[in-house]
């Protein structure tokens, strides 16, 4: 059998589920206790031990719950979660991340491309996983590494590309631009 | 008798803080003084002191003023000292008890007379 100290103080601390901290210090604390109970006892044998620490120490059920309640089951509970929150945000950050990379971006209009559609200083958030258009869509589309701008959809063209049409000054201008150069439909605005 | 150890949870309450009014004490040395000083009445559970003492800590009626590191690995005693607060509370509780007792022996007794 294992030591009965070690056994019997496992089975309190398993009821009582305290914060790591507080746990830290109960276990010291009551095997401080243990021990001292355990060698006033007259005997080795550990199953003797064990019984004479339930007996003079208490029910490990009751002793753990009642530890937990002393300590407060809300005040444990948030302890808990404060202890997880760097890791939780991490992952919020990450799926932020993977979100705006593959889903949704958002983008601020500092063009009149689309005007009156999008006027100027707009924000619009863009859908980049839409795989057709239709005409009078209003998408977001590179020219160069970081360069974008926005543009109504005219219809498909004859490469495969999409015939975007944007205001050019007072003129209109049309371009043929390859899907993979399409950022995305703008789902929202705030306009 | 459930009944007997319901009461004697309340009433170790007051005990504690009169045994720790004293002087500081750690978990084990409490619970054998208690026993020792009530003639083996309080010798409840030792275990329950715990909860016990943490919610009187929470309480801010007492609070650990000392911790002593045993030469074995991963013990602790951990002291605790009444606060203003805990003397407060005793004396409160002393007048309180001295009141029950009053009324428990004036009416005991006219019963057995």
């Amino acid at each position: 059998m294992r030591d009965p100290i070690d056994r019997y103080l496992e089975d309190v601390l398993c009821h009582a589920d305290l914060a790591a901290g507080d746990e830290r210090n109960v276990r010291a604390e009551l095997l401080e206790h243990l021990h001292e109970l355990a060698a006033s006892a007259e005997t080795s044998n550990p199953m003797e031990i064990y019984i004479m620490l339930k007996d003079r120490f208490g029910n490990p059920k009751c002793v753990g719950r009642a530890i937990a309640a002393a300590k407060g089951r809300m005040r444990t509970f948030f302890k808990k979660a404060a202890r997880k929150l760097p890791l939780r945000v991490g992952i919020a950050l990450i799926l932020a991340f993977a979100v705006r990379y593959a889903v949704a971006e958002e983008f601020y209009v500092a063009g009149n491309g689309v005007t009156p559609v999008i006027p100027l200083g707009s924000r619009v958030l863009v859908y980049k996983l839409a795989r057709s258009f239709n005409a009078g869509d209003v998408v977001v589309y590179r020219i160069a590494d970081g360069v974008n701008r926005v543009g109504i959809i005219v219809r498909q063209s004859s490469s495969g590309g999409w015939l975007i049409e944007r205001n050019a000054g007072t003129a209109k201008e049309c371009h043929d631009i390859p899907r993979e150069e399409i950022v995305g439909w703008v789902f929202l605005n705030t306009r | 008798m459930e009944n007997k150890s319901q009461f004697l949870k309340g009433c170790a309450r007051t005990l504690v803080l009169q045994l720790l009014a004293d002087r500081p004490m750690y978990g084990y040395e409490l619970a054998a003084e208690l026993d020792r000083r009530s003639a083996g009445i309080f010798a409840l559970g030792q275990g329950t002191l715990y909860p016990l003492l943490y919610s009187l800590e929470t309480k801010g009626q007492i609070r650990v003023t000392r911790e002593e590191l045993s030469a074995d690995q991963g013990r602790k005693r951990r002291y605790y000292a009444l606060t203003p607060r805990g003397r407060t509370e005793l004396e409160a509780n002393i007048g309180t008890w001295k009141e029950i007792a009053r009324g428990m022996r004036l009416v005991l007794e006219s019963a057995h007379a």
